[in-house]
């Protein structure tokens, strides 16, 4: 079954044309690794996919709902979106709020649910990821690594079909990054879809069930890890592999 | 108690004493109509800055003509528009239904409705400063997380937008203080108006405006002092993300 369906889908920013007729499809439980150089528009395929991004043609599925920011309803849209968990590369927490009301806001907002149930189900989700003692902590008190974490348990929080992650690690220093991807690998392994957006080859290779290959807006392979990384097809991607790993 | 200046000129404070209600009537006089001013001036900026904010091209257009128009032209021929070439064409403003001698003329309701549309613009300015300044990372984690935008200016923009705005709207009361005293060319009973009285009442020019000046200098530095306490109580924890 799958969850989101890309089809036929193009985007560009003024005169550079990022993505050509992607043609892309997430089923239930897999967990995606799309990889590729700068500027080949890993984000911008991501970013379609609750369209944060509105593709200039194409069209891009939730199940059976066509995502469209521009001309769905917005209260349809919403409903989407609360099932399509995102995480940026610069975590865009609040920073008014405390890490609880972070992760408590959307819940109460969107899904209507009751201030002490929404709290109840935040201080599992630290838990979960490990951060259970910065409950009251505001986000200019934590590390990059906590604040991604905080960030991915305000996705969870949403209970989201799918999580999208744009470079999840991307902003992190070095000795940061092993406790993020620790989370999404923990994540990734209990059964919930994933799409990462990422530079970790490696990690990639660990956690994905299918790597997509992205250059200069399209998709150069599709394939399971051992056959991308073993058995190379395009020459685009032989030369990326070349210089990343 | 004076002091001899010039052979023919005495500074002599004592003389401005029994005027004192004079002036503290002018200081009334000042404080409301800054503050009704601002108060006009803030909310039709709001209006502004949604305006400007619309999708609808001629509609943010027609927003951003208006900003570039008030605070491209004099605040006083503003004022003097609307209380001598408006009328011409039949836009009259109506004074306020009180009995006070000041605050009942067409004169004053003239002035606040010049002075608040004047400031309107500015406060639209200091309002899109502020919104802009919202990272837009933000507005789209909320989005993701399946908030309306209602909720998310709601919730999360006009929450962090306000720390922007606040020393702003401060800055703008303090500069209506000081710029409300235009009001007093066409008669209106304000502080600068009161040095006119006191001079006319006295033959004195020195004294009435040194202490006009003081007045003005004691009202800003007040608001000043209270700005500060509160930009200072809205910082305790936060700053960055």
């Amino acid at each position: 079954m799958s969850i989101l369906r890309v089809i036929n889908v193009s985007k560009s920013f003024g005169k550079l044309q990022v993505l050509k007729e992607i043609n892309m499809e997430i089923k239930a439980g897999e967990v995606v690794a799309i990889i590729g150089p700068s500027g080949s528009g890993k984000s911008t395929l991501l970013r379609c996919l609750n369209s944060l991004e509105v593709p200039d043609s194409g069209t891009v599925y939730f199940h059976d709902t066509e995502v469209n920011a521009k001309t769905q309803k917005e209260a349809d849209l919403n409903t989407v979106r609360e099932k399509i968990g995102m995480v940026f590369q610069h975590f865009n927490l609040f920073p008014h709020l405390s890490v609880l009301e972070n992760i408590t806001l959307a819940p109460r907002l969107a899904l209507g649910m009751a201030p002490k149930e929404a709290e109840e189900q935040a201080i599992k989700l630290l838990n979960r990821v490990g951060l259970s003692d910065k409950v009251n902590s505001y986000p200019n008190k934590l590390s990059g690594g906590q604040k991604q974490r905080v960030a991915i348990a305000r996705a969870l929080a949403m209970g989201p079909e799918v999580m999208l992650f744009d470079e999840p690690t991307s902003a992190l220093d070095p000795e940061m990054i092993k406790e993020v991807l620790m989370v999404i690998a923990d994540l990734a392994h209990s059964g919930l879809t994933t799409v990462l957006v990422t530079h970790e080859m490696g990690f990639a290779r660990e956690i994905a069930s299918r790597i997509i290959f992205l250059d200069e807006g399209r998709i150069l392979e599709d394939a399971p890890p051992q056959e991308f990384f073993n058995n190379t097809q395009s020459e685009r991607a032989k030369i990326f592999l070349s210089k990343v790993m | 108690m004076f002091i001899q200046v010039w052979a023919s000129m005495v500074i002599d404070f004592s003389r401005m004493t029994r005027w004192i209600p004079t002036f503290l009537e002018g200081v009334g006089v000042t404080i409301v109509l800054s503050l009704v001013t601002v108060t006009i001036g803030s909310i039709l900026g709001l209006f502004i800055t949604l305006l400007r904010r619309s999708h609808l091209l001629p509609v943010s257009a027609l927003a951003k003509f208006y900003i570039l128009f008030i605070r491209g032209t004099p605040l006083l021929v503003q004022l003097y528009v609307w209380l001598y070439a408006l009328p011409l064409i039949g836009i009259v403003i109506p004074p306020l239904p009180v009995s006070s001698p000041v605050f009942g003329t067409r004169e004053f309701s003239t002035a606040v409705i010049a002075l608040g549309i004047n400031s309107s613009a500015y406060v639209a300015e200091i309002l899109r400063g502020g919104l802009d300044a919202i990272d837009k990372g933000q507005t789209e984690a909320a989005r993701s997380l399946g908030l309306s935008s209602r909720q998310n200016m709601q919730y999360v923009v006009i929450p962090q937008a306000i720390r922007i705005i606040l020393p702003g709207l401060g800055n703008e009361f303090i500069q209506m203080i000081k710029e409300s005293s235009i009001v007093s060319t066409v008669g209106i009973f304000d502080v600068m108006y009161t040095s006119n009285i006191v001079k006319a009442g006295t033959y004195l020019v020195f004294e009435p405006l040194v202490i006009i000046s003081l007045i003005y200098l004691i009202l800003t530095s007040v608001l000043t002092f209270l700005q500060r306490q509160l930009e200072r109580k809205l910082n305790v924890d936060l700053k960055s993300n």
